[in-house]
């Protein structure tokens, strides 16, 4: 079934919308949540909840990319999840990786209050970026995928993944710092 | 929330457009077309980038001034190909200008090992599981490029970690070791290249650009750093100088605008084995690679070899045709590869050519993983633990020789990616096997060297110096 078909399920309140977005997008949803939880069962949960939370935004939303709709929604559950994972001490997955990478652009002098001036700035950077420096940065930071992942998708090595994540953190935080974020 | 916490939420909700299909095609990748064994290293491209300038004035000294962005090519020694038949002259004549350049003052490579031993521990120590290799050889060019463009404590640092009594030392040392360990003669290959880079807006001593081009083999640029043509061409010089191996990292190396000066070395080496891996023989078998087993192709034989017990290790050395050795290092169960980096003695071991009291020749069935390692070393911090401070430091950096005293500049980046590539492919050329075992006692004893496990291997040149180290953790 096409998204459109799927979106139209959603609108007219027909519960096959759920079905049919599991059977095209579950596993996709469980990509991206099971790089950040690590967990089988927190993955499903996380995944199920996605179909639920999707249920309650369309109507009135109308996502443009469904993939990328449903991905938003299980990439903030899954690391909602985390968050109170690492509270109770069972965290893991890339997430940590991912956090610990990105601590080496951002400072903790100073607290983040306008995360929408943020925002803008990160989508500058991020569309100034090469396009696929823009690729391995999400597939790393959006999907948290794992290197060794990035590397195959895209026919690299890992270590070169890893040089090309490191030079662009580089740039962040040059760009980070210039505005005065966090320091 | 940490400020890390908040930036991967923002990142979350960067605009769709930008954002890439996760199940996008796999792009092939180009795996490159090369003999049985290389290392290839674009190693320690080391931009220099102005900052905080205390005066842009023209100096005195002459300016680069020319539009053209080539100065000047290295011109490299020439080795006659190796014969391919039985032409007596033409072996006469390789024969004579390979030893004419290992034919070096005794005492050229003296304190290479000091510094090999200290940089080795620096960057392979720190693996965590993952695969690393260092190139010495090329990161030693380099620094010895840095302190040819340095003065007072910036260029003491440097020599110290060169292990370096002093400037002249240093000079004829570096030359030497570039000559004795250069090969090219069509069958084997060691190729050391170094070039500068230099800003065409800025004024130069140009008696210290040349006298780096000179005595390091150094071809010379000059463009607009801002200019992405210009970084385009060192890329371009990279990919020529490292046989296209290391694309997938010079592609992302760009320019600062603000860029002085760029010093890059890189080494291309490319060996076949002198005892040949039967493909037929090849076949998988299960790593037990540092994060969980792996199954990968097994390369396997019966070879006569050198052999050392060590004593938390097992090595093997494998000759390569008229191009040095690789050594496989086996840590026993129990310790890691890291464990042996961080030991004085297997450290020792490494950066010496075999000694042959405690060489073994053996009869040994091989079981070897074919591997394609590679990595890229952020070399910063390292060099500052070696003591190499000073030059990363505006306010202390002394790069007088090169841009006067009016202009402060430090170093601001250093990096060395490297690729090391195995297979049973490339040994043709039996009758060197012959050659090289010639007068070898019989092999008397047996045993089995299977490298199922992380492990390290070291490519040594012909001349006895590690041109590359590594260890590998994965085969995946």
């Amino acid at each position: 079934m096409d998204d459109i078909q799927i979106i139209e399920l959603f609108q007219k309140r027909n519960e096959d919308a759920i079905k049919e977005s599991r059977t095209k997008y579950g596993r996709y949803c469980a990509s991206i949540a099971g790089n950040i939880l690590h967990s089988a069962e927190d993955t499903e949960e996380c995944v199920n909840d996605t179909w639920l939370r999707a249920w309650n935004s369309i109507p009135p939303e109308k996502p443009k990319r469904l993939a990328v709709f449903f991905g938003r929604i299980a990439r903030n559950l899954a690391i909602d999840r985390y968050r109170k994972n690492t509270a109770a001490k069972n965290g893991g997955g890339q997430t940590a990786l991912c956090l610990d990478e990105l601590s080496e652009c951002i400072g903790e002098e100073s607290a983040i209050e306008d995360r929408l001036a943020l925002k803008e700035i990160i989508q500058k950077f991020l569309t100034g970026l090469p396009e696929r420096n823009r690729e391995i940065f999400l597939l790393r930071y959006w999907y948290m995928m794992p290197t060794t992942e990035v590397a195959k998708s895209r026919g690299m090595t890992e270590g070169a993944v890893k040089m090309m994540l490191k030079r662009d953190r580089d740039k962040l935080k040059d760009v980070l710092m210039k505005e005065g974020v966090g320091i | 929330m940490k400020n890390n916490e908040i930036l991967l939420d923002v990142i979350g909700e960067v605009d769709e457009k930008l954002l890439p299909e996760l199940s996008e095609k796999k792009k092939k990748h180009k795996a490159p077309k090369w003999a049985a064994i290389g290392g290839l290293c674009a190693a320690a491209a080391i931009p220099l980038a102005l900052l905080l300038p205390k005066a842009w004035n023209r100096s005195p000294f002459s300016t680069v001034g020319s539009k053209d962005m080539v100065l000047a090519l290295a011109s490299l020694p020439v080795i006659p190909a190796y014969p391919t038949n039985d032409d007596e002259e033409a072996y006469k004549a390789w024969s004579t200008a390979k030893r004419a350049l290992r034919d070096q003052p005794k005492g050229y490579s003296d304190g290479f090992d000091i510094f090999f031993e200290n940089s080795a521990r620096t960057f392979l120590a720190d693996a965590n599981k993952e695969n690393v290799v260092y190139s010495p050889l090329s990161l030693f060019m380099a620094l010895g490029m840095t302190a040819e463009i340095s003065g007072g404590n910036t260029q003491a640092q440097i020599l110290d970690a060169l292990a370096q009594d002093d400037i002249s030392s240093l000079r004829s040392h570096a030359k030497s070791i570039w000559e004795a360990n250069y090969n090219d003669d069509g069958v084997s290959k060691c190729v050391l290249a170094t070039s500068l880079w230099t800003n065409n807006d800025f004024a130069y001593n140009m008696d210290t650009v040349n006298h780096v081009a000179e005595n390091y083999y150094s071809s010379l640029f000059t463009g607009d750093p801002g200019n992405p043509e210009y970084s385009k061409l060192l890329q371009d010089w990279l990919n020529e100088q490292t046989g296209d191996l290391l694309t997938d990292y010079t592609a992302d190396i760009n320019m600062d605008p603000a860029m002085l000066i760029t010093l890059a070395s890189t080494v291309n080496y490319e060996g076949k084995w002198a005892t040949q891996f039967n493909k037929q023989a090849t076949s998988p078998d299960t790593f037990h690679a540092a994060s969980g087993d792996e199954t990968c192709d097994f390369m396997n034989a019966i070879q006569s070899t050198s052999y050392v017990r060590g004593d938390k290790f097992s090595s093997i050395s494998l000759d390569l045709e008229e191009n040095g050795c690789m050594r496989l290092i086996l840590p026993d169960e129990g310790f890691s590869p890291e464990d042996l980096i961080r030991d004085e003695a297997v450290l020792n071991y490494l950066s010496n050519a075999a000694d042959p009291s405690q060489n073994k020749n053996v009869l040994a069935e091989i079981h070897i993983p074919k591997f394609d390692v590679s990595s890229g070393i952020d070399l910063s911090k390292g060099l500052k633990e070696m003591g190499i401070s000073d030059v990363f430091n505006a306010d202390k950096a002394d790069l007088s020789p090169l841009v006067g005293k009016d202009t402060a500049i430090s170093l601001s980046k250093a990096e060395q990616d490297s690729r090391v590539k195995i297979d049973e492919e490339g040994c043709k050329a039996a009758s060197l096997t012959v050659l090289e075992l010639c007068g070898a006692a019989a092999p008397k004893d047996s045993v089995e060297f299977k490298l199922d496990r992380p492990f390290i291997f070291e490519i040594m040149s012909e001349s006895g110096l590690p041109l590359f180290v590594g260890i590998v953790n994965t085969v995946a």
